[in-house]
């Protein structure tokens, strides 16, 4: 049987996909290589009766009309709104609302462009000269540095220090360099779902099944089979394949192209491309089970727990971090945001109990003198767990079990190279127009009948389904026209 | 008011002279205020080193137009060039030097050892870059824009890529891409800054000699170009006053009507061009609040890093020059290095491992040095601009620092010095660089918001160095303001 659409990976763009495809009566096929579908929307025990996500605690909001359209909220998907966030130096605090404004306005109208380009039949071929476009919304913010633009919005050091840490999250980024404003259009948090984040994959599945989608799991995806210059089929590690007319990737930019394609039926220039693409990984999480929640620091409202604690955000330590994480060093003091998500969510931990999340930036995938041995690992749970006893002194002795995860964890997981997930470094020339490569922005590649979703893509790093609705729209755009029989 | 003129230059560096020059052949009355005894700017005399004097700024050429040095009869006013294509050469700590000739084959021959795709791809790169360079003319020498879309979104790729970005897309080989890291870097960028792979764009737009993307050293040292600014201004009627800093502009309304000199004489003049800064001549010669405040506020921003220049005097040419006496030499460890370099920088320290680019002038022109003296010129970048500990500590440490360098590449270097001098950074007074103000037109980096006041400088190029190409627009533009063609 030939399916209309295979979708590789069942992440939450991937299913936003599907669903999407299956919903106008599309035969859709998703395989994934994990035993459970969702992706980074997954919810795990990390120690017995203990439930985190694991890769992060927040994922970038889901555009209104996809939740609402997809029918999420009555799948059982509740998200929480994203609470303030705090900042704890010794003897100082302060709390920070979040945000909305002009980098929300300017993803909306980014998301638009991407959808209007999409419903577009294609205006070039494999690499045909790249056709002059308009300038993309936000684009102007290549040009600034992201220090400069939070300067305007922040009274003092201490406040742009914590913007500054609360915007990236544990991504790493030189904040005084040209181009280093565009972070800013990283995707906002889109607040915790009720349950974990697993409750939300879990709604994407269903919404997808739901809608006539057929999800394979636990059968990985090791080759895309053309005829002619199309795409034909997908082969799966069991040897056998999925005959579509159609593929959708949600697979980062280089898994893709280098390993699901052999390098020598591509165009060289494509391999190029893809091959210059920067990965930068960058983050470290430690899952803490406690057996008792921790008391507010003193002066520190009860309510202000719930949402992110950037431990004692400081500029010049950022920047001596993003220099260790370029050597390949792990950093003295890596910038650290600690969730105490059990507040938020009583689910995630037994009663009387609590579960921390610790969030590291600035770690880097390899270190400079060899793979993560367990010494390194113990480490960095250490330095993780002293800036978790500096915001609550005596706590070591309440930590039942700690769960940490290193950038190969991470790539090994969830199948994302050098487990970046943002999918790419968010420099000016790996974003917008240039993302993931100009002949490639949007969501159809040089590939015909090849669609790229998922973080590497135009929309993967501003919100969450949206990537996958995009390729799922370009395809249907395609079909109507005639161009994928 | 004395000595009405009608236009007054400020500053008699290599621009200052060149606009000119231009103005007093079109018939104006021009005069050129100079702060300092001698003209020539950065290009004069002015550093000694030892016995001898060498410029503090520039110590070589890859960017002045060819159009002026016609136009302006240089070669008549003594301008003869010593070398005329240095050959970017990176040196390594081990194997051969990387010679990037401008024979294709040669510099293939030189990169193969080190990586074989990189040697296949360098032609092709140079080619590419080269081509994109003549099309780029257009805006780059010329008040126009690029004729093919396809160009234009080239041009806008390369706004957003990094140097280092850039490098990584087209070579593999680390030794590669740091003999281009030090390019970079010029005017305090960082290879990881959004726009700075428009600075290889900008490079290959140049030509020296008839030659595309080449260095040159002119014979008796960049000095020799000052002199021969000098002697074309006057043959054209210009009056060159030294010794007159000027204290601040004189402005009616909206436009300027003169200048104040700090002796306290005021000279009325109906059009003034300033060699300077942006940032100096709005915000220290004009009036405060005559820049307005959102310009006032952009204009306080520095460049990020600085660089400087060291001046050996040597008994013996240096090792490295032996092997190959017409290069640009380029010591860089890795890409990477530079822009960890550039961070530690920009926080106020001198970093741990520098770039440098060395020449040896005297290989190609004796006359600079007597008996078998060699001078051995050096730019390092990455600097802190207002460093820590004040430029008089960090002076030593940096020329032990560079010396140290240099010694790894060329054993017994320390040993032949005969005299060393160090030249203060001047960041502090120049205006930062982006890639906003690359491809923003010539009308929009030479006018300000004063009326009848253009900047002719260094200031007003798209890149700093010297090329008296915005001397020459600008002078144009006063030209035509002065005709009346302007209101």
């Amino acid at each position: 049987m030939r399916y209309d659409a295979c979708i590789i990976g069942a992440g939450a763009d991937g299913l936003a996909a599907a669903a999407t495809l299956a919903g106008r009566g599309l035969k859709v096929a998703v395989v994934e290589r994990d035993s459970h579908p969702g992706g980074r929307c997954a919810t795990r025990e990390f120690h017995p009766g203990f439930r985190a996500s694991p890769f992060v605690d927040e994922l970038p909001a889901i555009p209104q009309d996809i939740f609402w359209s997809l029918d999420l909220a009555r799948r059982g998907a509740l998200l929480m709104s994203a609470p303030a966030s705090l900042a704890l130096w010794p003897g100082k605090q302060s709390l920070l609302q979040p945000s909305a404004g002009r980098a929300q306005a300017l993803r909306r109208a980014i998301a638009e462009r991407v959808l209007a380009d999409a419903a577009q039949p294609p205006k070039r071929g494999l690499f045909a000269s790249a056709a002059p476009t308009a300038p993309w919304p936000g684009e102007e913010l290549a040009a600034r540095t992201l220090l400069d633009v939070l300067d305007e919005s922040s009274a003092d050091s201490a406040e742009c220090a914590h913007l500054l840490a609360a915007l990236l999250d544990g991504q790493v980024c030189d904040p005084a360099l040209a181009g280093s404003a565009l972070q800013l259009l990283a995707g906002s948090r889109g607040g915790m779902a009720a349950g974990g984040l697993g409750r939300l994959g879990d709604a994407l599945r269903a919404a997808a099944e739901e809608a006539g989608a057929e999800i394979t799991c636990g059968l990985e995806a090791t080759d895309i089979k053309r005829a002619g210059r199309r795409v034909a089929a997908v082969g799966l590690a069991d040897g056998s394949e999925v005959a579509a007319r159609a593929v959708i990737s949600t697979l980062d930019l280089k898994r893709t192209f280098l390993s699901l394609f052999s390098w020598s039926e591509l165009p060289r220039a494509l391999v190029d491309r893809v091959g210059a693409f920067r990965p930068a990984p960058s983050m470290a999480r430690l899952l803490v089970a406690l057996e008792a929640p921790p008391d507010p620091p003193a002066g520190t409202d009860p309510i202000a727990l719930r949402g992110p604690i950037h431990v004692a955000p400081d500029a010049a330590a950022l920047d001596d971090a993003t220099r260790a994480w370029r050597s390949g060093a792990a950093p003295e003091r890596p910038p650290v945001m600690l969730r105490l998500v059990s507040a938020v969510d009583p689910s995630l931990a037994p009663d009387g109990a609590a579960t921390l999340t610790v969030t590291l930036g600035a770690i880097p995938h390899t270190p400079f003198d060899g793979a993560w041995t367990r010494e390194k690992r113990d480490k960095l749970r250490d330095t993780a767990l002293a800036a978790v006893e500096a915001v609550w002194p005596g706590i070591a002795k309440r930590v039942l079990g700690a769960e940490l995860i290193v950038p190969p964890d991470t790539e090994d997981m969830l199948g994302l190279t050098g487990g970046d997930l943002s999918g790419g470094e968010l420099t000016a020339d790996q974003m917008l127009g240039f993302r993931p490569f100009v002949e490639a922005s949007g969501t159809r590649t040089p590939v015909e009948g090849l669609y790229l979703a998922g973080p590497s893509s135009t929309l993967g790093p501003l919100a969450t389904c949206a990537s996958g609705v995009a390729a799922a729209r370009a395809l249907m755009a395609d079909f109507a026209a005639g161009r994928l029989k | 008011m004395s000595d009405a003129a009608d236009v007054l230059v400020i500053g008699a560096g290599p621009q200052g002279l060149a606009a000119a020059a231009y103005l007093a052949r079109a018939g104006a009355r021009v005069s050129v205020l100079e702060a300092e005894p001698v003209s020539g700017g950065a290009c004069a005399n002015s550093m000694s080193v030892g016995d001898l004097v060498v410029p503090a700024g520039p110590h070589s050429l890859c960017a002045l137009d060819p159009r002026v040095v016609k136009e302006l009869k240089l070669g008549r006013h003594g301008l003869k060039f010593a070398a005329r294509d240095l050959a970017l050469t990176g040196l390594r700590s081990e194997g051969k030097p990387l010679v990037l000739d401008r024979n294709a084959h040669a510099a293939a021959h030189s990169i193969a050892p080190v990586s074989q795709r990189d040697a296949e791809r360098f032609a092709g790169f140079r080619r590419d870059l080269f081509v994109f360079g003549r099309a780029l003319r257009a805006m780059w020498w010329e008040e126009g824009e690029l004729g093919e879309a396809a160009q234009r979104e080239e041009l806008r790729r390369l706004a957003m890529t990094s140097a280092g970005a850039f490098l990584d897309a087209a070579f593999e080989s680390e030794a590669v891409k740091a003999a281009f890291a030090f390019d970079a870097m010029t005017g305090g960028l960082s290879p990881s800054d959004a726009g700075s792979s428009l600075l290889f764009a900008w490079r290959a737009a140049q030509e020296m000699c008839g030659l595309q993307g080449a260095v040159v050293i002119p014979r008796g040292g960049v000095a020799s170009l000052a002199d021969a600014l000098v002697s074309a201004a006057q043959a054209a009627g210009v009056e060159i006053r030294t010794s007159v800093p000027v204290a601040r502009l004189l402005l009616s309304g909206d436009a300027v009507t003169g200048v104040a000199l700090a002796s306290g004489e005021e000279i009325a003049a109906r059009i003034v061009l300033s060699s300077l800064p942006r940032r100096r001549t709005l915000l220290e010669l004009a009036p405060a609040g005559a820049a307005g405040f959102a310009t006032a506020r952009q204009l306080r921003r520095t460049p990020d890093t600085a660089e400087a220049k060291l001046v050996l005097a040597l008994k013996s040419a240096p090792g490295f020059a032996a092997s190959q006496p017409s290069g640009r030499f380029i010591i860089a460890e890795r890409l990477e290095s530079c822009i960890a370099a550039h961070a530690e920088a920009r926080a106020g320290r001198l970093p741990a491992e520098l770039a440098l680019e060395a020449v040896v002038p005297t290989l190609f022109d004796p006359s600079l040095a007597p008996g078998n003296t060699h001078l051995l010129s050096v730019l390092v970048r990455p600097l802190p601009v207002s460093p820590e500990e004040g430029w008089l500590k960090l002076a030593p440490r940096l020329t032990d620092a560079v010396l140290a360098i240099l010694e790894r590449h060329a054993p017994g270097l320390k040993g032949s010095i005969v005299a060393a001098s160090v030249g203060e950074p001047n960041a502090p007074e120049r205006d930062a660089l982006t890639a906003r103000h690359m491809l923003a037109g010539w009308r929009a980096r030479i006018a300000t918001p004063i009326g009848g006041l253009f900047l002719c400088g260094e200031a007003a190029e798209p890149a700093p160095a010297l090329s008296c190409r915005a001397a020459r627009i600008a002078a144009a533009i006063a030209g035509a303001h002065l005709k009346g063609e302007v209101r």
